[in-house]
């Protein structure tokens, strides 16, 4: 059986994310065929991001009281690097927003939007050596 | 906002005033706008645009407007012609509605909003020569 921090890595969110995008939401001429499929890939990929950034405010001993809220992440960000700041505002708009919300059928979207989150998982990990 | 008198081409008059906008009040800070305020008044000018374009598309088609009520029913319409530009054209909106309603808008996220509309516009103007013809 898999290791529970195997499974919880958030490079495997991207890479199912990518999977899905590729085998069930069908490339064609710059859209995706499938928006249920888009969606789907969407909360992944943003699910992969949050969880990253859940372990790095536990890692710096931040506790949220009650639920945590988008906000909470923004400003948890911003108070360490604004660039990354950046790439969360551009992950929340293209990844839970256009995909998971609307499911928007542009690869265009679907593409920065996965980068940047690549990008915000990149800097976590740096600080927590995640195994890619 | 100087758009209401002049008949030429409104749908580019607004295009014109949201760059504007963006450029001005809404000002770029990095990949983001820094002011939600400028941001949504821009993609409503945007929006706006978008809408006066598909408008025009439906004149020619002989198909009264107020028989349209969502979007789907315009994309419906488009793809009877060309799919391609039906998806983008709910893509843009969808993207678009978004900025108004959040306020957050990537650098990205305008500028292909503005490059899908002017593909649409593009491929309209090549159907109203077509109908003309």
């Amino acid at each position: 059986m898999k290791d529970i921090t195997e499974i919880e890595n958030p490079y495997n969110y991207i890479e199912n994310a990518k999977k899905i995008l590729r085998e069930k939401a069908i490339k064609n001429e710059g859209t995706y065929k499938y928006p249920k499929y888009v969606k789907m890939a969407g909360h992944i990929a943003w699910c992969g991001v949050l969880l990253a950034l859940d372990e790095l405010m536990n890692k710096n001993n931040i506790k949220i009281r009650g639920r945590k809220d988008i906000k909470d992440y923004i400003e948890f960000v911003r108070k360490r690097n604004r660039k990354v700041l950046d790439l969360l505002m551009i992950s929340y708009e293209k990844l839970h927003i256009f995909m998971g919300y609307d499911g928007n059928l542009s690869v265009h979207h679907s593409k920065i939007g996965l980068e940047s989150a690549k990008d915000v998982i990149d800097w976590v990990n740096k600080q927590l050596k995640y195994t890619k | 906002m100087k758009i209401k008198n002049n008949k030429k081409d409104i749908a580019q008059e607004y295009i014109l005033e949201a760059k504007k906008i963006l450029r001005e009040k809404a000002i770029r800070d990095g990949i983001i706008y820094k002011h939600p305020k400028y941001t949504k008044k821009a993609a409503r000018l945007i929006l706006k645009s978008l809408l006066l374009i598909l408008n025009k598309y439906m004149k020619i088609q002989n198909i009264n407007i107020k028989d349209l009520r969502t979007i789907d029913d315009y994309v419906r319409i488009i793809a009877l012609k060309n799919k391609k530009i039906a998806i983008k054209t709910k893509s843009t909106y969808q993207c678009l509605t978004a900025v108004i309603h959040y306020g957050f808008a990537s650098h990205d996220t305008i500028k292909t909003s503005l490059d899908s509309i002017k593909e649409i516009s593009d491929w309209i103007k090549k159907s109203i020569i077509k109908h003309i013809k």
